[in-house]
């Protein structure tokens, strides 16, 4: 956990909107990637990353860990869920938005070479993969592989235990994987044999 | 047979593959794994896919957010849901707070009404007992009544050292309007020396004082004036007093110089009363100073009470909110976790199928072993029975 967070949280428990907003400024990033990644849209991604830290301050008088993050990404979670069953059910709402938005363009043009990160084609068919999984292995793969949490974390976020983390990221990565094997032509040289 | 174990085997280590890339393996599987990939190229290969995909996912790229997300005011008021109409504790709240307002002014009304009027009462009866017990006092006594109010602190702060005030003619107007509402007690105190004063003083500076009063004044006895109608007769008759005898200039002028010290006295004993109503004045502003400090905070007090029922009642509401959410994620949550496990279960039978499907195809007999076991050895018992059968006809 970041440094003081205990000190914002204890001021959030007495009604300190600053020391809530300062938890926002922290965090806002890595709940708005995971519903990005989760929802494949940064328009509804926007929405539920308002809607999760309006959840998180109404709720924060319940907290009673020291990590805020996988709190804070098991409310995204529930958010991101939620908006995926309403949709099922209006189903001109289409998820296949491939987060070729502003926000993503922003983010690619901020990247040197250097570090390369993957842009256009490939990313967007990653992202494809990533929303050709079932809910709990796109939520996994997703908090390990994307954002870089740990299994631990990410098990307290998704609400699971360890070993079934474990399972699903398993699964969900040889889907990916499968999914990618058809994409070889986008794929950089030295993934095309590996793959 | 032996085929199918390496399947099952290979099929084990391949799900460990996903946790041995990150480490997050016991060592014992560690060891079987690698153990396993040392001698198995697919199960290799495998596993380089599977890092390749990793190695994939985490190079995407991290997306910026489009807005901060820092909440408002309005942002938290408008999730808190309100009633339509004002809640029990506000409503308590805000009678609590009406209730404590007007008791303040209750008794900031009431401390000035009552001040006031025990004032205006004290100098009512001062001035009656002015009147009754020293009438020499009357052109002092007019002003008493008019004094009254300029001096609110007076009854508490009435000094011991004003001996005479009210035969006190000599100072001037406004001294004497200070004087007076102190002055009956002393007169009470010490009947005889407002005679004395009376009878000083008039000579000097009440020229026009009545002859009754004088009068009045005149059974006190005073050494100069063996005759009871003598002081009368001098004060008409200033002329005629000059020549007196030394005895009486002496009597006169000793008079005098005690009714100046007498007077002087009364200046000093004034200056000390005026400064002891000053200090009066003093002590009530601040003492009224204190109870607006006091009705301030009590109804800073009470506006606290209020906003805090007020917290009170939206965190009730925020928890039952929450709550609601948090049963209905329950809910949810359960019922994923059980399409979770009719899938995983559909996949285990699928798998099983499948794997026994390719085992047959690839090593597994069709026949199996024990079958071809006891196929043998029958053909074998049938050989034998044959051959002894062949053996005993020949032998025949």
């Amino acid at each position: 956990m970041n440094t003081g967070d205990l000190e914002l949280i204890r001021r959030s428990k007495e009604g300190d909107l600053d020391a809530f907003n300062e938890i926002v400024a922290r965090y806002q990033r890595q709940v708005f990637n995971t519903a990005a990644r989760i929802l494949g849209s940064a328009s509804y991604a926007d929405d539920a990353t308002q809607e999760t830290f309006i959840s998180a301050y109404r709720a924060i008088g319940k907290f009673r860990g020291v990590n805020l993050a996988p709190w804070l990404l098991r409310i995204a979670r529930n958010q991101c869920y939620d908006m995926i069953r309403a949709m099922r059910r209006r189903p001109a709402d289409s998820l296949e938005e491939n987060l070729t938005n502003p926000a993503v363009a922003r983010a690619q043009d901020s990247h040197s070479p250097e570090e390369e990160t993957l842009r256009g084609e490939l990313a967007a068919e990653i992202q494809r993969a990533i929303l050709s999984l079932p809910q709990e292995q796109r939520l996994v793969i997703t908090l390990i592989d994307v954002q870089g949490f740990s299994y631990e974390e990410a098990a307290e976020a998704a609400g699971v235990s360890k070993g079934t983390v474990k399972s699903r990221l398993s699964r969900g990565r040889a889907r990916v994987r499968d999914h990618l094997r058809r994409f070889g032509e986008l794929l950089p040289p030295e993934f095309r044999q590996s793959l | 047979m032996t085929t199918f174990w390496q399947n099952r085997r290979h099929a084990r280590i391949r799900t460990l593959l996903s946790s041995y890339i990150d480490g997050e393996v016991s060592v014992s599987e560690a060891r079987r794994v690698e153990e396993h990939l040392s001698g198995c190229d697919e199960c290799s290969t495998d596993l380089e896919s599977l890092r390749a995909t990793t190695s994939l996912l985490g190079r995407l790229p991290s997306l910026e957010t489009p807005r901060p997300y820092a909440l408002t005011a309005a942002d938290v008021q408008d999730t808190s849901p309100r009633p339509g109409f004002p809640s029990l504790a506000s409503f308590t709240g805000g009678l609590a707070t009406a209730g404590a307002a007007a008791l303040v002014v209750v008794l900031v009304v009431g401390v000035v009404f009552l001040t006031r009027l025990g004032i205006t009462g004290s100098s009512d009866e001062e001035s009656a007992a002015v009147v009754a017990q020293a009438p020499a006092a009357a052109p002092a006594a007019p002003a008493v009544p008019a004094a009254a109010p300029q001096a609110p602190a007076a009854p508490r702060a009435a000094p011991t050292a004003i001996p005479a005030a009210p035969a006190a003619p000599a100072p001037a107007p406004s001294m004497a309007q200070q004087a007076a509402p102190a002055a009956p007690a002393q007169a009470q105190a010490v009947p005889p020396q407002p005679a004395a004063a009376a009878q000083v003083g008039a000579p000097e500076a009440m020229p026009t004082a009545a002859p009754m009063m004088a009068q009045e004044a005149a059974p006190m006895p005073t050494p100069a004036a063996p005759a009871p109608a003598a002081p009368s007769t001098r004060i008409e008759q200033e002329g005629e007093e000059i020549e007196l005898t030394e005895v009486e200039l002496h009597s006169i002028e000793d008079e005098n110089a005690a009714a100046t010290a007498t007077a002087e006295a009364h200046v000093a004993a004034l200056a000390t009363y005026e400064a002891q109503v000053a200090e009066s004045q003093v002590a009530a502003t601040a003492a009224a100073n204190e109870q607006v400090k006091y009705a301030t905070a009590l109804a800073q007090w009470e506006k606290e009470q209020e906003e805090r029922a007020e917290e009170r009642a939206a965190e009730q509401r925020a928890n039952e909110a929450t709550y609601e959410a948090q049963l209905a994620d329950s809910y949810a949550e359960a019922t994923a976790r059980a399409q979770d496990y009719a899938r995983r279960a559909t996949a285990q039978a699928e798998s099983v199928e499948s794997q026994a499907t390719e085992g047959l195809a690839q090593d597994e007999p069709v026949i199996p072993m024990w079958a071809l076991w006891i196929i043998g050895i029958a053909a074998l018992v049938v050989v034998a029975a044959l051959a002894v059968r062949l053996a005993l006809r020949r032998s025949d």
